[in-house]
Order: structure tokens, then sequence, then C-alpha cells
């Protein structure tokens, strides 16, 4: 009993000194304002992996603390888990650069989607609207672009 | 501690007025057992908030606040009471044992037609005590004929006594208003002790006394529990809790075999049986909670039991805490009572029940996953009574009790 | 029993009736969460897996009723600006792939796993990439947010703690996982063709995208004109035939009054007024106006 009770005003204790949370950046680049606002002032860009400590949750942002500085970040940019890499439904694919395997990985999902049973007949007996077109999504899945191609792109003029 | 019949009082002098208690069958406490996992954690202080498989038990309105689709909880407990009678000989004391795995609990919740569906199995008291010992060479108290030698060379006891209830049965609630949420556990009571006792007696003057117990009661019945789960502002929760069982069928058995001191031969058992359905307290537990933070929540419990037959009413309460240290791990801590539903021993009385009053304290350590979790915990009562378990005298009675248990629940 | 016990029922039912007949007084009771459920919301590899291949189904199923826009450039102008968003996302682990469906229905769509469509009807009411940067970016919040991961509870196996050991217990059957699949797939199609998504995602939908325009470096207030303008056509196209392929859009969105005064009170909120942020409008027309 005598523990219990040691053990009640200890969590009360505890309670006092909550535990600080890290959160990691998911974004490439993301802003860092001194307000829950983007009018607000930059105070500083952190990158794609960075670990922050979590300081205030509101609906929106989060208000961290990143190297010397201190303010407020979206927060879909950020989550408890460091940044994934690319994942894939086909094992043994995560990695390698996009661009290059494109292709090969576009027809891998196609067989290993008809590995999981996405054969005609059986998708018609397990499902009321068959009527797919695989070879357009995998025509979708060629259309790529690398992260420069896209960086090129956002910093053309604004016309 | 919750030695359902008095017939320890059967004791060396005679055989006469066994079982005197024995058809008044009551337990001596209410609060045994903790139940459920979180609950058990918190010290049972879990009537506001119930929103897990063991709040069908606590509080069945709060399944309605269950999160995630489908839940289900079990708990297994071992359990240890040691009951010690002080001075029962002369400095000698009466040892007993209570040990056993309890499976606890088992409990799932799911979504059902606009509200929340619920099934429990839950053993809401077991005993199992037991008593071996050998004493020799004392004078014991009460013997009334001055020129009669009672001096025992030898006795043995053996004490045997098993008695558990299981409340099983369905649950809903749902959810009138957002603030506001409304339960109904009906449990099938099923209650069933049985007990041994073997008495030994071999006195400096030749005489031999032998006697032989048996006792067993079988009882079924109905425990609906109605609950009510209320916030009236954020953050804070209230509970309501009312439960009675109502026995509907009780069979009882009896049956004493001995050899007198005076005479040679032993005497043919006497078997009574008796169907008398024994009446069950009304038990209203009323609860608040605070959620202080998604880290951080406290409860209150008090619980009143109603004064049934020769039972008195008994007011118990339970403190509890959770205090999460990140969102893998929990700690919970609480308080409790368990006090006696009898009267407090006069020294002059005969036919006394034990009276002891405890107090406990729990504590758990929970692991959680994504859809599961792991919890062990610990929580021991103790306390300070009085007990007569021979015909005239009364002994100093200590009590301790430490339960080890481990629960899983998951979602689905 | 005695009368005591009696009275107290009769009181507490007493309490009950009055309290039931009152209104809502506190909201859904958030409060009773506890930290732990934060771990629902972690993801494994399993479920990403999981999400993708579900996804894909479905973008398979979209195709299956709605043809590719055979126009490659414009393909990959709609990709660049798909994925400068997604480079904003939180979903750095998932591959988004864009598309045009050849279609005059004023819609966009989005898969579990990052399959985004818009059709051409869609583009046609558009006058800047900011607008259509609008409508890809609700659809990746709809994926960042994962409403239709969670509404059909698409998950991998759990590869930790007490399910692995369930799992192995129980075993499973791959037949009924397939079922159950396709069933899932089925409900999911349902959802985004005929049910449409509830309100309160859709909004929650808008405040993300809104948030994504302005870390991606377009104007937040694309949103709002664009609704405005569909709102005003499809008004129209009602007045003249009731029965429009627009009645479809309308269908599976809500009502564009609520989501409009949602998107003012958001944009003030999130401090997203008067930002300045780029339009590009020359860049749209030359990729996007021509047919």
């Amino acid at each position: 009993m005598k523990t219990s009770i040691c053990a009640l005003v200890l969590l009360f204790t505890a309670a006092t000194v909550h535990a600080a949370d890290t959160v990691y950046v998911q974004s490439s680049k993301a802003k860092i304002f001194a307000n829950p606002s983007f009018q607000g002032q930059l105070v500083a860009t952190a990158n794609k992996g960075d670990a922050l400590t979590l300081l205030e949750t509101s609906d929106q942002w989060v208000k961290v603390s990143y190297q010397q500085y201190t303010g407020w970040i979206a927060s879909l940019l950020v989550n408890r888990k460091p940044p994934q890499d690319k994942i894939t439904v086909i094992k043994g694919q995560d990695g390698g650069a996009p661009q290059d395997d494109a292709r090969r990985r576009a027809s891998s999902s196609a067989s290993a989607a008809a590995a999981r049973g996405l054969r005609q007949d059986e998708r018609a007996r397990a499902s009321d609207q068959s009527q797919t077109n695989y070879p357009a999504v995998e025509k979708m899945e060629r259309t790529q672009v690398n992260e420069k191609d896209v960086e090129t792109f956002m910093q053309a003029p604004a016309k | 501690m919750r030695h359902m019949i008095n017939i320890t009082r059967w004791a060396i002098i005679s055989t006469c007025a066994l079982f005197s208690a024995a058809t008044q069958a009551d337990t001596y406490h209410y609060n045994n057992i903790l139940i459920g996992d979180r609950a058990a954690g918190m010290g049972g202080a879990y009537t506001a908030i119930s929103d897990d498989p063991s709040g069908l038990f606590y509080n069945p309105s709060g399944i309605a606040h269950a999160a995630g689709a489908s839940l289900n909880g079990s708990v297994n407990a071992y359990s240890n009471t040691f009951s010690e009678y002080k001075n029962v000989f002369g400095n000698k004391s009466w040892k007993r044992v209570s040990s056993g795995l309890i499976p606890n609990f088992f409990g799932l919740v799911q979504p059902f037609a606009g509200g929340m569906a619920g099934f429990s199995v839950v053993v809401t008291d077991a005993v199992a005590d037991d008593q071996d010992q050998h004493f020799s060479n004392f004078t014991p108290a009460g013997g009334n004929d001055p020129s009669k030698d009672y001096y025992v060379n030898d006795f043995y006891i053996n004490f045997n006594n098993q008695d558990t209830t299981y409340n099983i049965g369905p649950s809903f609630a749902f959810k009138p208003r957002d603030d506001l949420s409304v339960g109904l556990s009906l449990y099938g009571h099923f209650r069933k002790q049985q007990f041994i006792l073997n008495q030994q007696v071999y006195r400096r003057n030749g005489e031999q006394i032998w006697t032989n117990g048996y006792f067993q009661i079988v009882e079924y019945g109905v425990n609906p529990v109605l609950g009510v789960m209320w916030s009236p502002v954020e953050r804070w929760s209230v509970g309501m809790t009312l439960r009675k069982t109502v026995v509907l069928q009780s069979n009882s058995r009896k049956q004493i075999t001995s050899k007198e001191a005076d005479v040679a031969i032993i005497v043919q058992p006497t078997i009574e049986t008796s169907t008398v359905i024994r009446d069950r307290p009304l038990q209203l537990s009323i609860g608040s909670a605070y959620f202080a933070n998604d880290h951080l929540l406290f409860s209150t419990d008090l619980t009143w039991n109603q004064s049934v037959n020769s039972s008195q009413s008994v007011l118990n309460f339970a403190l509890g805490s959770e205090y999460y240290i990140n969102s893998q791990w929990a700690l919970r801590a609480g308080l409790f009572s368990n006090m006696a539903n009898t009267p407090k021993l006069s020294a002059t009385q005969t036919g006394q029940l034990e009276h002891v009053d405890l107090y406990g304290g729990s504590f758990s350590v929970t692991n959680f996953t994504r859809n599961s979790s792991l919890s062990v915990g610990f929580n021991g009562n103790l306390g300070n009574g009085k007990a007569q378990v021979l015909a005239t005298g009364v002994q100093d009675l200590q009590v301790w009790t430490l339960t080890t248990f481990i629960a899983a629940s998951n979602s689905f | 029993m005695t009368s005591s016990p009696n009275k107290i029922f009769v009181t507490l039912l007493l309490l009950l009736s009055t309290l039931c007949g009152a209104t809502n007084a506190v909201a859904e009771q958030d409060f009773r969460r506890r930290a732990h459920a934060v771990n629902s919301n972690e993801f494994e590899t399993g479920d990403i897996q999981a999400e993708v291949a579900f996804g894909r189904e479905i973008a398979a199923r979209i195709l299956g009723r709605e043809p590719l826009r055979d126009e490659a450039e414009l393909a990959r102008y709609v990709t660049l600006i798909g994925q400068a968003l997604a480079l904003n996302s939180g979903r750095s682990e998932l591959s988004f792939y864009f598309a045009v469906l050849d279609s005059e229905q004023v819609n966009a769509y989005s898969t579990p796993g990052g399959y985004i469509f818009v059709t051409r009807g869609a583009l046609k009411q558009m006058r800047d990439e900011a607008e259509l940067a609008a409508v890809l970016a609700h659809e990746i919040a709809h994926v960042q947010l994962r409403h239709i991961v969670n509404a059909m509870h698409i998950r991998g196996k759990e590869t930790s703690g007490v399910m692995t050991w369930m799992s192995v217990i129980t075993g499973g059957s791959a037949d009924t996982a397939k079922v159950a699949f396709f069933q899932a797939v089925d409900q999911a199609t349902n959802l985004l063709f005929k049910e449409g998504f509830n309100i309160r995602d859709e909004l929650a939908a808008d405040r993300v995208a809104l948030m994504l325009l302005a870390n991606t470096g377009y104007d937040p207030e694309a949103p709002s004109r664009f609704l405005t303008r569909i709102d005003t056509a499809e008004r129209g196209a009602a007045d003249a035939a009731p029965a429009t392929t627009s009645e479809h859009a309308v269908r599976t969105h809500p009502s564009s009054a609520e989501r409009m005064t949602a998107l003012t009170t958001a944009l003030r909120a999130q401090g997203l007024t008067d930002l300045n942020l780029p339009r590009r409008s020359e860049r749209f027309t030359s990729y996007a106006t021509h047919d």
C-alpha cells in the first residue's frame, strides 16, 4: 500500500513534467513562421527529415523549436515518424531512383497485382463492378517527372 | 477474509452449534477483486471512465464512448490472500492462504444498431482458501467443566474453501446526446461454493474427537447493471451505476460427520439441504473523472452497498490516476477501500463474524502498439481486524492480499 | 427489496428522461481520447502497401469508366503541378500520379495511394494554373488525410505486438481477404462516384488544400474563385436543362455555399489573405485550353 501511495504521488508529479515530443519534416522544405499564419514573419526554413521539438499544437499549425529558432509550422508538413522512403506495392523495389525504373516498376506492379488475384474471372466473382483499365493505369504511372524538373517548373517567371 | 461461513467457530470443544451461520452465507466484503485492465490499475475508480470492455462491468454506458471499431480485452490475475488469526491457541496462530489464477475478465464491444453492444465474462469474486496446520501441547480456552482436563496433545486442521462467482452476459449502450450515454448489462449470475473442514483432536486424557464438515451451495440468478454517464462540462465526466444480484435459485447441502469425545463410534452424517435464497444488496456507484489532457486523468468512485439481512451497509471509495509517459507507455495507480459488512466484534458476545476493514493500492504499466496493449499490474490490500474462530474469545486478525495481473486488449 | 432502491430507480429514470429530452450541450467528447490513440494513426510499410494496392485497383476502375485524355504534354503539365504540391504534402512515402480524364463532367477524383484525376470538363472551367493547383491540392488533401483509408479501414497486417501473435494463432484465409478487398474497392468506388465524401471530410480537405497551395507557392484564393465559377455554371445549366452532366458533380460535392463560407473563414484564420502568390494564367492557357 505504501508503494502504491508513492506511485500515485509519483504520477501526480510526473504530470507536471510532460515529456517532449519530436516531429519530423515530411515535405522537401518547410517554412517556420513567427505566428501561426502565412502572413507571419519567416523565422527559418527546415528541410525534409529535420527533427523539430513539438511545443504546442493548434488546428492547422504546430509550434516547434528548430535549432535556435522557435516558431509555427503547418501541421501537415510534420509527423511523429521520420519521413519514409517511397513505398511501392512490390517487395524489393522500394529503393532506386524513381525515374530510372519507372517503366520496370509499372510493369512489375501489374504482375504483383496479378499475383494478388486480380484475374478477370476472380474479379467478376468478388466484385459487382469489374470494368477496369489497367493499361491506362500503367500509362498514367509512366508520366514521371523528377524533383529537379518540378523545381525548374516552379521557378519559372510567374506569368 | 472472505470465509463465507463461520464454520471455523466450529471448534474443538464440541460439535454443537455447527454451521450456525451457514445458511446466511454472506461474503464479508464486496470489493474483493478489481476487474479489468485499466480499471484494476486505477484502484477500480472506473465508473466515470468505463470506455473499454471492462466498462461493461463498471458502467455499461461508458462503452458508448469506446474508441475504435471493435475492442476486446482479457485479464488474468494471480491472487494471494494471507489471513492470520492470531493467538487462537495460546500464542499459536491460524494461518490461511488463498491463492489461484483467476480468469478475471473477458469482454468485447462492437458498434451495433446505432450504439455499442458488448459481451463479457466477469469473475466477480474468487476464493480458494487453504489451511493445513498441526498444533501440539496447549490448553484451549473455553472449557466449561473445571474438573476436566482439556489439554490437547495434538490438533490437526485441514480447511479448504472454494467460492467463485461468475457474471456472464450481453450489454448495450447508446448516446441519446453527445454528452450523455446510457447502458445496460444483463448478467447471468452463477456462484458455486464448496468447502471441507476436517479436524482431529487428541487429548492428554485419551479422548479423541474427529469432525468433518462439507458444505456446498450453487446459485443461479441475474445481475442487471444500469449505468449512465454524463459530461456536464468539457473534460469532466460523471458516472452512476446501479446493480443488484437477484438470486433466482439456490441449492445448498451440508453434511456433518463426527466422533465425539465421550462416544466410541462415528456418528452417522447429518445431511441438510436448503433452497433458501439469500438477498443480495443493491449497489450504487457514483464516479467522477477529470481528463486533464490526453496524457493524464484522475478519477474517483464511491460505492454504496445496501444493508441486507445481517450484513451492514458499506461505503467504499476508490481513487485512480493514469499517466502516459508517451504514446507507447502508460502508468496507472490507485487507492481503494474494501470495508467489512459485518459489525465490530464485542469481547463478551459469541457467534460473531470476523470484521476487518481493508485498504489497498494498485499500480500497473501498459505498453501500447497500434492495435493492442499489454499490461502488467499489481494490487494489494491490507487490514487488521478481529475474528472469533472459536466458540468464545476474540482474536486479532490480519489480512493482506497481493494480486498480480496480466491483461491484453486488441482493437480491430 | 426495500422501498429505497425502488425510489432510486424511479429517480434515475426521471433523470434520464429529463436529460434525453434536452438538446446537445457538449460537443463530441474528444477529451476522452488518450495519448495511445496516436498509435493508430501510425502506418507501417504494410499499411502503405495495402493502401497503394487498394488505390490502384480503384484507379483502374475509374479509368474503366472514363478514358484517359491522350495528350502527353498536358499530362506532363498536370503532373508537374501535382508533384510540386505533393512535395509539400506530408506523404513523402507515396508516389503520386496525375492524369486528365477525357470527360465533359466537371469533376476530380483521388484514390488512396495517390492516384489523382481531373476531368477535361473541369479544366475548361479554370482560368489559371492556381485554380488547377487548387483542384489537385483538394484531391491530394483527401489522400493526405486518408479519408478513404480510414473510412474503409484499409490496413496491412500488424507486424508488432499482440496482433502478430493473434494472427499467428487465428491464421487467416487468403480467399476471405480477397473478397473483403474487392468489397471494399466496390464501396470506395461508390463513395467516389455516387455518395461522395461527407461534408466534414470535404471541408477538412479544403482547409488542407489551402495550406498546400500556400506552401507550394500558389494563390490560396484560387479554390474560392473556381468554386464560385462552377457554382454559377451549374446554376445556369440547371436552369437550362434540369438533368445535365453536372448533376453528378453537384451530388458528390457538398453545398458550394457551405464550402465557400468555410474557405473564407479558413483563409483568414490561417493568415492566407493578401499573400499575392502567383496564379500563372499565361502558362495555364498555353497548355490547357487548346482542344
